[in-house]
Formats: structure tokens, C-alpha cells, sequence
């Protein structure tokens, strides 16, 4: 081909200026004369866009977009019609005044007229831009934002299942596609956007709990033309009633499926399976919540119903084996029944409760005393005195494990309890087997369920009815901590951020704010509890925590003390107590849609607990 | 003259007609149209004559020819050769030719004296043209086309070739004809001049589409109509006086 340089003008066919030669033949003014490319494109082109959440509307739905991006050029251009005729090359906002609801582009388009002729031009299309509410706006407008639903309950007088779950949701993030929380009288609910964020849920709360759930659907709208329909879903999930320390009666066919267990047994942990262990031969069991919900029982004894006892003493036992529980079916309060022998010897003060005492074995009738015979106040200090100082001595000489911490604690043996209520008053003993044996010595204070003295509905005992001569008088339960005193946590829980149910009454209120200390408590007195959710660092508390404890908390030993007695031992504090290396740094998220707790200001830090439940959004706590 | 005519609504008038000094041949076309055109421009002066060749209406495309001569072919047919014989004046031989190149109105330009041919024509080929035709033949493109046919247009007077001609091959192919040469378009833009007029010595032919800018070179660079008769006062006033003298 030749240089054009070298090419002689011709002259224009329509207007006969000399022009270069190109494939028309044409100057350029007549070409764009003759030809408009700009020719079926739109000029003026309407863009919805949703006041409530400063959207725009695309073909796929809806974005937000920055004045004079990309992003939204991009969405603009797809609206021009008869673009895809012409290429474009250049494309620019012309700057309007936002008000104005007017948005200007300049676009550059070629077009090839004839073989080898592009004609380019520039043209300025005006985006009208009009209101139309989004979808999600007009459902927030409906009050209709969500579309699926778990309604997670438990049916017990407590809260601590749901603020255990709480903690575990936090910590693994489960609730980070629900679109809002509320807290309901029995449990929590959760709303999803997308049903499959309810699945999720689901999925994770079954990994954590025993629980049966049941779905159902409502047909919000349909569209009779295409068969489209959109509905609601609510997962209601139901938590097993059954919590930790409670004390159960297996139906006896739940009991023979699980190893022929004694139906009498101590719920020691739940998770996605319920653990139980019969405290009088540490058989252990493990119930599916498949297996609970095919016959579901109830606690007969829970938490309210426990009782403090002091120990006097505890002697080892070596443990019986696992056939044990069926032997304590034919005998009268099986393991003590076993024992007689070794237990004949020991001090038993004061006298049983007749009727019971009667079924039992001589040796609690054995009632001299030898030690502070007078019975009162003072003897008791002398006994406990005597206690404290023989018990480690008589648990080296025996050999009795004082398990380590994170080992198996669980130690059969036999504790002579009183109430603790009693001290002062009479001088009556119990021998109870115990599966506490590694955690309690002479002088603790421990929990337990007194079945003596509580008025039992034997129909919470299907499996032993018309054999109530196998219940115990006392069942141990767990250890107890007493508090010495108010002492400041230094650590803090998160809290979901949740809509109140309106219907709660004061009465709840104060009953939530006792069950989350009961919670918090039961954290402190647990370390592996403590292990599966997060705590973080109280700022506040640990500012104001005075120079020296602070240092004996950055030593590991934090300066909460909380075992009331001179004769606690390290594993007393470290069992109860929560150190700082166990604590960890809140992150400061600001205030996005985290449900997160956020800070609150240090008036309330100084109140004891300031109710989760009284300040509805705010969501800010600190357990001082 | 130049006139606008149509084909059968197409501007490729060079393709239905072959305009020389001497005859005119036209396409067998659905209408007289196209005829009547020529016929009331050429109408007694020369023959105007219907013809096909082998077959086809694009007689322009299929043949070349001047004023001594016509080649044809060889896919014409005897009886389209005879009715040819018969309808051209006296004089003029008809010549068929053995070429790959069939198309010869697209592979040769000629006018009464120089003939351009296509680079690949055949050597035989060249000499029938030279003898038939009585011109000097030239190998040649036209601003790089080898079909100098489709895309020249030549009489005695002048030249219009294609509108991206260089100045250097005008000037060539100026010196070659001995007549003015002007790079140009036909049918409003089109480059393919030869297909888009026919042209003699004093008539021009093109499409429907020409506008009169384009009208007007092609007038003014083969000297038609006014033009004409300018230039028997001008350029040939020094000869008539001598020959007067």
C-alpha cells in the first residue's frame, strides 16, 4: 500500500473538496452528515435507585456505588440501549449537581460504516435518575426481614444452657449470618436472610448440643403465572432439659440399653451427647440425643435443689468395677452396702434419719463419737481442725490419686458429710458414696441433692417406683467454692447483641441476671468449661486492680481467692479461678454490624453485673 | 455528455455495456430501460447492439474492445459470435481468445491506441489484443490492482483512474495513454471505476448514484458535452487553420 503522503487528493463526491482518498470517497463533514453511527442509541436513559440504602439497580439486583465510579459507569453503560451496535472507546461523567437527579455521560463510539471506514463520534447521554425502592428496603418497609428462622429453646427454669451457647456461637462465629437476634422467654431466636444460613446454624448447634428440631414453612407470596413462591422457614429447636450436675432417673429401658446403668444417675456433662456417671460406682454413660428424644425424661433434681454440705471425711475406695451397679440394685443403697467392711470402723456422728437409716448398714449406727461429743459449734471446729490436719496424710498413706489437673478426677469413695445448715445445731452425719473422691478432703464444703429431706414426686422416679429403699440419702454433686468475698472479675464475656422479648417481666429480669452469675461462676469453677469459650481482658477491671495483684496476676495466679479457708490448696485455686494467660485481648471492632459487645463506659463497671437483660442494643457488659 | 443510467437498480453500469468509438454493447436486460438510454444518447451515430456473452448479462466484464477490434471469450457461444458479426459495423474484428483470465473487461483497458493489460495475462493473449485492437500493450496496475480493467476508465481524451492512484503511476500511465489523467470515483464514493461508466470519445455513461461533483470531473477529464465543444475551438482551431490555411 502506498504512504498516504504520496496520494494526490480527490475530491469529495458529494461536496467536491479535495480530500484524502478513504473507502467513501467522502470528506468527513459530508460523511457525518449522510451517516449518523450515534443512531439508535438512547440519549436519555432511566436508572433506578433506592433512597433507603443508596443503591443502584442492575440486571443481578442491586449495588452501591460511589457518585462518578467506575463501578456505577459500568452499570450505566449497560443501560444504554443500542450500544452494542457501535464500539465504544471513551467514556466519562460530565459533573452534575446530585440534586439535580440528572447524571451526564460523554461517550465516544466508532462504528464502521463501509469496509475499512470507522467514523467515530461523541455523544452525551443523559441517566434520569429515578426512585424505586429496593427489595430488601421494601421488606424492611413490610417489616418483613427475614426469611428463615431458628427459634433455639430449652424448657427449664434457667438460663445457663443459652448463655453457654451464646459463648460457644460467639466464639465460632455461628451467628454471623443472622440478620437479628432475639432473646425470648425460653431460649433465643436467630433470623436468617437465606434459609441456608438457618441449616447452618443448625448444623453447629447440633455439634454442641442434644437437640431435636422441626421445620416448617409459610407461604408468604406466590406468583400463580410461573409457580414461584416465596415462604418463611422456622426451625424450632429444642434443647434437651437435661443440664449439667442434674440428677436424673433414666426410664429403665434408656438405662438397659446403656449398660444396664443404675436408672439413679448424675448428668455430668452435656455436649452433643448427654454424659451421665452413677456416683456410687462411677459408671460412666454416654446417651445420643436420638436415644434421649425416643423417651425423654426429665431432671429430677436440679440445680435449685442442691444443698451444701461440709465433709468430715473421705475415705478412698478402691474402685469396685463396673459390674458394681448391677450388685447395688438387689442391696440397699448399693455402694455403701459394699463397703460395710471398710467402713465399719469409721466415726459416724450423730444419728440418721430413722426410716432411711434403718435400711441401712449398722455402721451409720455406730454413732459414738470420739471426737467433739458436745456436738456444737465448737466441736465441729475441733473435728474439722482434726480433719484438716490428718486428711493429707491418711491420702498419701492410702495411695488415693489426687488426680492432676485435666486427668480423669473421678474417684469413688466414701465422704461423711453434714449440711451445712446443721453446723451448730445437731451433730447428724451421712457416709455417702461419692464419685468426688479426688477433689473433696475433710473440710470442703460440697453440693449435693439431700433426697433425705426433700419431699420427692416419685413420678421423677419411673424407674424406681415402689423401690424407693435404692434411692440415697444424699447424692454429691460437686465441690463448692465458696466466695470469700465480692472480688472483681478481670476478665469479661461477649454477649450476642439481641432484641428483647417485650414480654419479660422484672421477675425475669432478676432471675436472668442470677442465672448468668450462677454461669459466670460455674466458668470460673471449670476450667474446661472455660476452655471452650472466650474470655477476654477487662480493661477497666485490670486498671484498677492494685499494682501488687496485678502482679500476681501477670504471675498466673490471679488475685481472685475463693475458697473461704486457710486450708485451700493450689488445686483449690487453680480449679477456681481464671488466669490471666487464659484471657484474651479484645479486638476493637468499632460499631459495625458485629453483634459483638462493644465498650461501655465505666459507670456501670463500678455496679455489680449489670444486667445483659435491661439494656436492649446496648449490649455492653462488664462483671466486675 | 455523461448521463445516469440504471441497470435493473444496479449503478455498475460498466458491467451491463461496452461503449467504444464505433459500436455499443448492451446487456440483455428484463427492461428496455437501460437501452433507451443509450439508444437516445448514441442512437444514430453508432450501432447499439443486445447481445449476451457466454451466456451472461455482464458483457462489459466478459469483453474489451475499441474501435478496430472486440475480444471475446472463449466460453462465448458461435451463435452469440455470429449475431455479433453481424450487428458490428464494418471493420471491426472479432477476435475469440483462449485465456485462464475470462473476465477480459476486467484484465484490459484500452482505448483506440494503448491497451493496459493484466500482469498475468498470456503472452498470446497480449499479441491477439495488440493485433485486433491495433494499440500498444501495456502490463500495468492501477494503484496495485491488477484488474486495470475494473478500475480505469479510458477514452482518446483522457483517464479516470482509481481515486488512491499515486502521483508518481498517474504520471506514468499519463506518459503511456498521451492523455490527461485525473484519479477519481464513480456512484457516489466508488473506486471501481471501469465497472461503474463507459465511456467513448463523446458520451460518458454512469450509475444512478454519481452525484455532480463526480458528473463534473468525469465531464471535464474526458472532455464531454461543453467541454467538447471548447476544445474544437481551442486545441484543434491551430490544426483546422492550417489545414484551412
Amino acid at each position: 500500500m502506498q504512504v498516504d503522503d504520496e496520494l494526490p487528493d480527490v475530491l469529495c463526491c458529494e461536496c467536491g473538496t479535495g480530500t484524502r482518498p478513504n473507502p467513501t470517497n467522502m470528506c468527513v463533514e459530508c460523511l457525518r452528515s449522510r451517516i449518523d453511527i450515534t443512531e439508535g442509541i438512547a440519549r436519555q436513559v432511566a436508572q433506578s435507585h433506592c433512597r433507603g440504602c443508596e443503591r443502584y439497580e442492575r440486571s443481578g439486583g442491586w449495588v452501591v456505588c460511589e457518585p462518578e465510579s467506575k463501578e456505577l459507569l459500568a452499570i450505566l453503560l449497560k443501560r444504554v440501549r443500542g450500544l452494542d451496535k457501535v464500539h465504544l472507546v471513551d467514556a466519562s461523567f460530565i459533573w452534575t449537581e446530585a440534586h439535580s437527579k440528572r447524571m451526564r455521560v460523554k461517550l465516544t463510539v466508532q462504528r464502521e460504516i463501509v469496509t475499512g471506514a470507522v467514523l467515530q463520534a461523541t455523544l452525551i447521554v443523559e441517566f434520569v435518575i429515578s426512585n424505586k425502592q429496593c427489595d430488601k428496603c421494601a421488606r424492611v418497609e413490610a417489616k418483613d426481614y427475614w426469611v428463615s428462622c431458628v427459634q433455639l429453646r430449652q424448657k427449664v427454669a434457667h438460663k445457663r444452657t443459652m448463655f453457654w451457647l451464646e459463648q460457644l456461637i460467639l466464639k465460632h462465629r455461628a451467628h454471623a449470618d443472622s440478620t437479628s437476634i432475639a432473646e425470648m422467654r425460653d431460649g433465643i431466636d436467630f433470623f436468617h436472610g437465606e434459609r441456608n444460613h438457618s441449616e447452618k446454624l443448625l448444623s453447629f448447634l447440633q455439634t454442641v448440643a442434644p437437640l431435636r428440631y422441626k421445620t416448617s414453612r409459610q407461604m408468604i407470596t406466590q406468583d400463580t403465572h410461573t409457580g414461584v413462591c416465596r415462604n418463611k422457614y422456622t426451625y424450632s429447636i429444642e434443647v434437651a432439659p437435661v443440664c449439667k450436675d442434674d440428677l436424673v432417673c433414666l426410664p429403665a429401658e434408656t438405662a438397659r440399653t446403656l449398660a444396664s446403668v443404675h436408672p439413679l444417675v448424675l448428668c455430668t456433662k452435656v455436649g452433643a451427647h448427654l454424659h451421665f456417671t452413677d456416683p456410687r460406682t462411677l459408671q460412666t454413660v454416654e446417651l445420643l440425643p436420638a436415644a434421649f428424644w425416643k423417651r425423654p425424661f426429665t431432671s429430677a433434681c436440679t440445680r435449685e435443689h442442691l444443698r451444701e454440705f461440709v465433709v468430715l471425711d473421705v475415705t478412698p475406695l478402691d474402685c469396685p468395677g463396673r459390674s458394681h451397679a448391677n450388685g447395688a440394685g438387689g442391696g440397699a443403697s448399693g455402694g455403701a452396702g459394699d463397703n460395710a467392711s471398710s467402713r465399719a470402723g469409721r466415726r459416724v456422728r450423730g444419728k440418721r434419719n430413722g426410716k432411711r437409716a434403718a435400711d441401712d448398714d449398722n455402721a451409720s449406727l455406730g454413732g459414738a463419737s470420739d471426737a467433739g461429743g458436745g456436738g456444737g459449734a465448737r466441736g465441729m471446729q475441733n473435728e474439722r481442725k482434726a480433719l484438716g490436719s490428718c486428711a493429707p496424710s491418711a491420702a498419701r498413706s492410702t495411695g488415693t490419686r489426687r488426680a492432676a489437673p485435666g486427668e480423669q478426677r473421678l474417684q469413688l469413695a466414701e465422704v461423711t458429710v453434714a449440711r451445712a445448715t446443721d453446723l451448730g445445731k445437731n451433730d447428724l452425719t451421712y457416709v455417702v458414696t461419692s464419685h468426688l473422691g479426688g477433689v473433696l478432703k475433710a473440710g470442703d464444703h460440697v453440693k449435693g441433692y439431700d433426697l433425705m429431706s426433700r419431699t420427692l414426686d416419685m413420678s421423677d422416679f419411673p424407674a424406681l417406683s415402689g423401690k424407693e429403699e435404692q434411692l440415697p440419702e444424699i447424692v454429691l454433686v460437686r465441690k463448692a467454692y465458696a466466695m470469700a468475698k465480692r472480688k472483681r472479675r478481670l476478665w469479661r464475656l461477649k454477649a450476642l447483641r439481641k432484641e428483647l422479648d417485650e414480654g419479660l417481666t422484672a421477675m425475669d429480669v432478676e432471675r436472668n441476671r442470677t442465672d448468668y452469675e450462677t454461669f459466670l461462676r460455674d466458668l470460673e469453677e471449670d476450667k474446661e468449661m472455660r476452655a471452650e469459650v472466650n474470655l477476654y481482658k477487662n480493661p477497666a477491671a485490670l486498671a484498677r486492680a492494685s499494682p501488687g495483684a496485678k502482679a500476681k496476676a501477670q504471675a498466673g495466679a490471679a488475685a481472685a481467692a475463693v475458697v473461704g479457708g486457710d486450708d485451700d490448696d493450689d488445686d483449690g485455686i487453680s480449679e477456681a479461678d481464671v488466669g490471666l494467660e487464659e484471657l484474651l485481648d479484645d479486638l476493637a471492632l468499632g460499631d459495625n454490624e458485629t453483634f459483638d459487645v462493644d465498650e461501655r463506659g465505666g459507670a456501670s463497671a463500678d455496679s455489680f453485673a449489670p444486667a445483659p437483660f435491661v439494656a436492649p442494643g446496648a449490649g455492653a457488659f462488664h462483671f466486675t | 455528455m455523461c448521463s445516469r443510467v440504471q441497470f435493473e437498480h444496479s449503478n455498475e453500469v460498466g458491467v451491463f455495456a461496452k461503449l467504444t468509438n464505433r459500436y455499443c454493447l448492451v446487456g440483455v436486460g428484463g427492461s428496455e430501460n437501460f437501452y433507451s438510454a443509450f439508444e437516445a444518447e448514441l442512437g444514430g451515430h453508432i450501432p447499439i447492439v443486445h447481445t449476451s456473452i457466454a451466456g451472461t448479462r455482464i458483457i462489459g466484464r466478459m469483453c474489451a474492445g475499441n474501435k478496430n477490434g472486440l475480444v471475446v471469450p472463449t466460453s462465448t457461444t458461435d451463435q452469440e459470435l455470429l449475431h455479433l458479426r453481424n450487428a458490428l459495423p464494418e471493420g471491426v474484428v472479432i477476435q475469440r481468445v483462449e485465456e485462464r483470465l475470462s473476465a477480459l473487461g476486467n484484465v484490459i483497458a484500452c482505448n483506440d491506441h494503448v491497451a493496459f493489460v493484466h500482469s498475468d495475462l498470456d503472452r498470446e493473449t497480449e499479441e491477439i489484443v495488440a493485433d485486433v485492437l491495433g494499440v500498444e500493450v501495456f502490463r500495468q496496475t492501477i494503484a496495485g490492482n491488477v484488474l486495470v480493467g475494473s478500475y480505469c476508465s479510458l477514452s482518446n481524451q483522457g483517464a479516470l483512474v482509481h481515486p488512491k492512484t499515486p502521483i508518481e503511476d498517474q504520471d506514468e500511465l499519463a506518459q503511456l495513454l498521451q492523455v490527461p489523467i485525473v484519479a477519481g470515483t464513480v456512484n457516489r464514493g466508488s473506486d471501481v471505476i471501469g465497472a461503474g461508466m463507459v465511456v467513448n470519445d463523446w458520451a460518458a455513461f454512469c450509475g444512478a448514484d454519481t452525484t455532480a461533483t463526480e458528473v463534473q470531473v468525469i465531464e471535464s477529464v474526458f472532455k464531454l458535452g461543453e467541454a467538447q465543444g471548447s476544445a474544437v475551438a481551442t486545441t484543434m482551431r491551430d490544426v483546422l487553420i492550417d489545414q484551412l490555411a
